[in-house]
């Protein structure tokens, strides 16, 4: 069954913004419904702000704001925004617990068993995932005050 | 809200369906964002709209909201700063609306959907293989795994964790829990017992029996994953052989 998928962004831009990069940071077991970045031929998109879940901006007047360093039980959290014709169009993340980038370095605060559940889940065919795809908190404070920075 | 909302349906599905379902989520945002200063959530909350001059279905979330907080015990709250200092009703709205806009995809005659609003969905019939849905409950600490997996063909599942957004939850700080996942038929009333269940460290309590039909899976900063016996049945694999098993 092939199928369409419809995408609305609601309309706050700053957080539309951001859970349009947590749609782009959809687990890759994840199927076409949750990111047109894996969906088949025949999706359409609708939405105000849905080329911020596209990642094909355009737009040139490309700014990259810091945010601030939250700190957190696990370490500092920073992330810094890039912004392309007043949307959000990428994130970085500067310092993740750890001090390493990679997903793999936070993973090491996972009690095995956890870990272990993580591991047989991607083996999974997953169609949606419910939660949300944020590290921490400070992932999001830090992600927020580079928008607001950016005025967007 | 501030949110995506993601609908998935087979193709063929009526594009004027779809455009209902968007134009009904736009008027949500519009009329219950708690971020425009003139919603009607905002001028209620602000004391500058009389009751009786709400739209209906304004009136009709915030008598739920107030019904909500006292079946939690006071846990789902969406007067967190006190009477007459602001109303939120976001803990309930965003679920709420999926339900609505479960019911025009059903009225229009679809079976098979997924609605997901901010990693809050609600899933009925088939998913594309032919197969229910299968459900991913977000891995607090990776972002790019899942803790569990649900499975069901008609299932309503929210989330909430420490991990997500800004103010989406309020008054609570540190804590045993990273997530909590709530499982039920309804999206709205699981997204209040999400919010509930995090706000209240997991610590469910008598209240929680008091919504029949719904169930709830946690993950607690010892990296623990537990789940009410009803929550096991749609976990695949559906043998409670990992985790704790909630008491």
């Amino acid at each position: 069954m092939k199928r369409v998928i419809a995408a609305a962004a609601l309309t706050i831009a700053g957080l539309a913004a951001v859970l349009g990069f947590k749609t782009r940071e959809a687990p890759p077991t994840a199927s076409g419904n949750t990111t047109s970045t894996t969906a088949p031929p025949t999706t359409t998109t609708r939405g105000t702000s849905s080329t911020t879940t596209q990642g094909t901006s355009t737009t040139p007047a490309v700014a990259q704001v810091e945010g601030p360093t939250i700190q957190t039980r696990y370490g500092p959290v920073q992330v810094a925004a890039v912004v392309s014709g007043g949307e959000l169009v990428e994130v970085i993340a500067r310092q993740l617990p750890g001090g390493d980038r990679n997903s793999e370095a936070i993973s090491a605060f996972a009690e095995p068993r956890l870990r272990e559940m993580a591991l047989a889940a991607q083996s999974a065919h997953i169609d949606v995932v419910s939660g949300a795809t944020f590290t921490s908190l400070a992932y999001a404070e830090s992600l927020q005050a580079a928008l607001d920075a950016a005025g967007i | 809200m501030g949110t995506v909302v993601t609908v998935a349906v087979p193709e063929g599905c009526a594009p004027a369906l779809l455009d209902q379902v968007f134009a009904w989520f736009h008027w949500v945002d519009r009329t219950f964002s708690v971020h425009r200063p003139d919603s009607q959530v905002s001028l209620a909350g602000a004391g500058h709209l009389a009751p009786g001059d709400a739209h209906p279905l304004v009136e009709e979330v915030l008598d739920r909201c107030a019904g909500l907080f006292a079946e939690t015990d006071g846990w789902f709250d969406a007067w967190p700063h006190g009477p007459g200092q602001g109303v939120d009703p976001s803990g309930y709205v965003k679920g709420w609306s999926v339900d609505v806009a479960a019911g025009l995809l059903q009225g229009g005659g679809l079976a098979d959907y997924c609605i997901s609003a901010g990693g809050d969905l609600r899933a009925a019939g088939r998913a594309p293989e032919g197969r229910p849905w299968r459900i991913g409950v977000q891995h607090p600490l990776e972002r790019q795994a899942v803790a569990a997996v649900l499975e069901s063909s008609d299932l309503a599942v929210a989330t909430s964790g420490a991990y997500q957004r800004g103010a989406h939850i309020w008054g609570r700080a540190g804590g045993d829990l990273l997530s909590a996942t709530v499982a039920g038929p309804r999206l709205g009333t699981a997204d209040a017992l999400a919010t509930a269940l995090f706000a209240a460290d997991g610590k469910a309590g008598g209240w929680f029996h008091r919504f029949p039909g719904y169930h709830y899976l946690t993950i607690g900063t010892d990296r623990r994953v537990r789940w009410t016996p009803g929550l096991g049945r749609y976990l695949v694999p559906p043998d409670p052989c990992v985790g704790d098993l909630a008491s």
